[in-house]
């Protein structure tokens, strides 16, 4: 049976009068007759007796209607329940720049998780500058950022620090030690411009006069992990977070060259809006501020 | 008998699976080394060998990777 027609049957009834039922229902006067002439096709009886006084039931509409009015308000309750247990639904939405979110976030998550049964995060990657964006504007609850935030909108907690390096296959390279002058004689892969670290990278090159497109050649990637498997492939060398190559140090497919005092400094920062009120997130924050350093991977 | 257990790159609850199952199997005199390059696999790690009769060592073998060396005697 369609719960539609039945509507349309109760409304008239309700209202004793068609037109009015349309009304409320903001649909057309002859659609509301076509719904109820297929509920009576359906329960293969008369329902309505139509008069110049309006529209009255049947013996057989008077039963029909007492059935009706419990069964749309129990479609009512069954909707409002799903409605508020979707609501209690405990999750927290939280949005990294890629480079913390895929080798540091994870473990955290994880310990959170464990210590504060039910509840789920929905995760997205993206740019640190499309984070910040994206939280003042409230889309998420939680972001992860590198670098600081000095929006007035958004609250900003320092995390720590982390350094990125120049690494290569040991393979292409005669030293890990290297001049300013010999690390340009290699390819370089480098993150896209997007990225905060970009900036970074630019920052300490113009302290130390280098230049990107003093390279013998430089290809920019969006993703660290596509520059990785170049390097790992030894089509050049890179700049790249510790914390995306802790696993090819350790087996040495990949080495960290030292290059003069060239050094890549920056920290990582949780943000959120100020306006968030919701205890469970604002606890999240407090177990970041009081756990942050030790459960990050 | 050594086993190696390779967790570079897995989070939670990944190696503590892997290390559940290979412990099941773990005879007198047998060792295992598990590496691991989170923290929190780390932790979780230790914890649940605290209760048992087994010799555990930890080395950070670099900065954020760890290796742990387990020994039934």
């Amino acid at each position: 049976m369609d719960l539609t027609s039945l509507q349309a049957f109760y409304k008239t009834v309700y209202h004793g009068s068609i037109s009015t039922a349309a009304k409320e229902l903001y649909l057309s006067q002859p659609a509301i007759s076509m719904q109820i002439k297929s509920l009576e096709q359906e329960l293969n009886t008369k329902l309505l007796l139509r008069s110049n006084r309006g529209t009255i039931p049947t013996e057989a509409g008077k039963i029909v209607y007492e059935y009706a009015q419990r069964i749309l308000e129990l479609y009512d309750h069954m909707n409002k329940d799903l409605e508020s247990l979707i609501n209690t639904q405990k999750s927290i939405s939280v949005i990294s720049c890629p480079s913390f979110g895929h080798y540091s976030l994870p473990c955290s998550l994880y310990e959170f998780k464990k210590r504060f049964h039910g509840i789920d995060f929905d995760i997205e990657f993206s740019f640190t500058d499309d984070v910040i964006k994206k939280i003042e504007k409230g889309v998420y609850d939680i972001g992860f950022i590198e670098g600081e935030c000095t929006n007035e909108n958004i609250g900003c907690m320092t995390l720590g620090a982390s350094q990125m390096y120049f690494v290569a296959n040991p393979e292409i390279v005669k030293s890990n030690i290297l001049s300013k002058k010999e690390i340009t004689q290699y390819s370089l892969f480098i993150i896209d411009k997007k990225c905060y670290l970009r900036k970074i990278i630019e920052n300490v090159f113009s302290s130390h006069a280098l230049d990107i497109y003093s390279f013998s050649l430089h290809m920019e990637s969006s993703s660290f992990e596509a520059i990785k498997s170049s390097v790992l492939a030894g089509e050049g060398i890179s700049i790249m977070p510790y914390l995306s190559i802790k696993k090819e140090l350790y087996n040495k497919s990949l080495i960290i060259l030292e290059v003069e005092d060239v050094v890549f400094k920056y920290h990582y920062s949780l943000i959120y809006n100020k306006k968030i009120t919701d205890p469970l997130k604002l606890n999240f924050i407090n177990f970041i501020k009081e756990h942050g350093k030790k459960s990050f991977c | 008998m050594r086993y190696d257990i390779d967790c570079l790159g897995e989070m939670c609850p990944v190696p503590m699976l892997k290390l559940k199952n290979t412990l099941k199997d773990l005879k007198n005199g047998d060792s295992i080394k598990l590496v691991t390059d989170h923290s929190c696999v780390l932790s979780s790690i230790s914890d649940y060998l605290k209760h048992r009769r087994l010799k555990v060592e930890i080395e950070e073998a670099i900065n954020g990777v760890w290796e742990i060396y387990i020994e039934k005697r």
